[in-house]
């Protein structure tokens, strides 16, 4: 069990989670299940990735979304409160030897993605892109680590007026954009990374993206998570995700399930 | 707190259920199976099956509603793969089986029997029969005494045999297995299931319907073990909803020699330990010596 030290609204739609935990350092990309309160009703864990973690004070926390009855009764969570936390589960971000990494997050997506941020190591140039519906729903841009943060609503109310791909349209048409040594990173809805993969592809750079599936367990056990593989048949997200080469998903069949 | 299952022994009466553990090691590292009667492994068919198209798990108020569609590595890959570390775990392993024809369930049966080192079969009836129609075995009592008359000829081991839950009359199902030779009955599976998702106006789970397991299917499963321990005298396993010592305390009252947990530890893997710590808790505070002794004393009013 993991105490809740802050669960505070801080975007129209995000709230951050932060709990007082001894589980082992995450990499950026890899999740944790969280129990909900109501064991009886809502007895399944929710998959978060982690939006940050601190050593020191043994601090991890989640950015969620009220997206249905179940983080509805989350963000009713106090401080004080236990809540049961498996992890960190799943595999990360690998990291490319290119130069340039590209985060593009789109809503919550943005949160696994300014972990990554926080973590790349010296050297490497970080474009950070985060898509919002408006200024209010924007995740907190304070914990972005990159060379250059762009931001896009979709009613202008901050940044650029438009969709984040509208936005990575802009800034890889600028003049000193390099896709040579350009590496694609994304998160968020499916038609976002869909078109992230057929940027990457086009442009032939490596392209990960954090996939969401429903999940029972979060061990590969229960063999819910599944996702089609471009390949043929199925893997599971919380195994062999939640972060994919955007080569290995079937994208086809992973928009129409999203 | 030992039961016995026919000629299976088993240290408690709790097992984990088909398809929560795995094939035993996922869920090494949070669950100490030395600690549990039984694993009951995911249901594992002749050849190896992809599962069915996501979205795979849905849920629903105090329930999971699933549509995994029987994914499996397969008889070949499992026997090279997975059952030597199996063998090595510290607890009776019960190999789940299923089939989509009489013959499937015998070849798997036969091949398993050939390099052995596991426990029992648990014999997973809710299969579609495709030479009947896509009607599970389950579904009648001819059709399941012929799974369970082919299994029990080919082997020695203990044969538990998994009922469906969504049948009209299951005490008759029961005994046609029981007359077959089973040696115990798991009661029981999943029960059909939908949910809908009013925005798009689509099932939820990509196969349309599911199976339903969790805690709100525990007040359905229990008047079927009722049904079926009023009708057989082979062991009944209860199977459906157990989140506490107390919800399989009175699956053995109303007449269960042992119990599986499944659902319940996706949302804690202590549920298996802390049931067990209750059991152990409730016995003593009530003076009772074993669990057996609890077994099928559930008081009735007087007519």
């Amino acid at each position: 069990m993991a105490e809740v030290s802050a669960n505070r609204q801080v975007s129209s739609s995000g709230f951050l989670l932060t709990m007082a935990t001894e589980v082992p350092s995450p990499d950026p990309g890899q999740f944790v299940m969280v129990g909900l309160p109501e064991p009886g009703a809502f007895f399944l864990r929710r998959p978060f990735s982690v939006f940050d973690f601190q050593a020191r004070r043994k601090r991890l926390s989640v950015y969620y979304s009220v997206a249905g009855p179940g983080t509805e009764v989350l963000s009713r969570v106090r401080p004080g409160e236990k809540l049961s936390l498996l992890g960190p589960l799943g595999r990360g971000f690998p990291e490319s030897p290119r130069r340039l990494h590209v985060m593009v997050g789109g809503g919550r997506g943005g949160a696994p993605l300014a972990f990554l941020s926080r973590r790349a190591r010296k050297g490497k140039r970080v474009l950070f892109l985060v898509g919002a519906r408006t200024e209010e729903h924007v995740l907190p841009l304070e914990r972005i680590r990159a060379s250059k943060i762009f931001v896009a609503t979709e009613d202008g109310s901050l940044g650029m007026r438009g969709t984040v791909l509208d936005l990575l349209e802009n800034v890889v048409s600028s003049p000193d954009f390099d896709w040579a040594e350009a590496a694609l990173y994304g998160c968020g809805p499916s038609a976002l990374l869909r078109k992230l993969h057929a940027m990457a592809v086009k442009r032939r750079v490596p392209c990960f993206v954090s996939l969401e599936a429903r999940m029972g367990c979060g061990l590969g056990a229960c063999q819910g998570c599944a996702v089609r593989k471009s390949s043929g048949g199925f893997f599971l997200v919380c195994k062999e995700g939640p972060v994919v080469d955007s080569l290995s998903v079937d994208w086809q069949s992973y928009s129409e399930v999203r | 707190m030992t039961v016995h299952l026919g000629s299976l022994r088993l240290r408690n009466p709790l097992m984990l259920a088909s398809g929560v553990a795995g094939y035993g090691h996922e869920l090494g590292d949070v669950i100490d199976l030395g600690r549990v009667g039984a694993v009951v492994t995911k249901t594992l068919t002749l050849k190896p099956r992809q599962g069915n198209a996501p979205p795979r798990l849905a849920e629903v108020p105090s329930g999971l509603l699933n549509s995994i569609g029987l994914a499996n590595v397969g008889s070949r890959a499992f026997i090279s793969e997975h059952l030597d570390r199996l063998r090595n775990l510290d607890t009776r392993i019960i190999v789940s089986v299923g089939g989509f024809t009489v013959a499937e369930y015998a070849k798997l049966v036969l091949e398993l029997e050939e390099v052995g080192g596991f426990d029992a079969y648990e014999v997973n009836i809710s299969c579609p029969n495709v030479k009947a129609g896509g009607v599970n075995f389950g579904s009648t009592p001819g059709k399941a005494a012929g799974v369970v008359r082919a299994l029990r000829s080919k082997t020695g081991r203990p044969l538990i045999v998994k009922l469906t839950p969504n049948v009209t009359d299951i005490p008759s199902v029961a005994v046609a297995c029981e007359s077959e030779g089973a040696d115990a009955l798991t009661v029981g599976n999943t029960f059909r299931a939908m949910a809908v998702d009013l925005d798009s106006r689509r099932p939820v789970l990509g196969a349309t319907g599911g199976g339903l397991s969790g805690p709100a299917i525990k007040a359905m499963c229990m008047a079927k073990v009722w049904e079926v321990v009023s009708s057989v005298r082979t062991p009944v396993i209860a199977c459906g909803g157990i989140c506490s010592a107390g919800d399989a305390l009175e699956y053995i009252v109303v007449g269960a020699a042992a119990f599986q947990v499944g659902s319940a530890c996706f949302r804690d893997f202590r549920a298996p330990e802390s049931i067990l710590e209750g059991i152990t808790e409730f016995c003593r505070r009530k003076g009772v010596r074993s669990v057996a002794e609890l077994r099928g004393t559930l008081e009735l009013p007087r007519t």
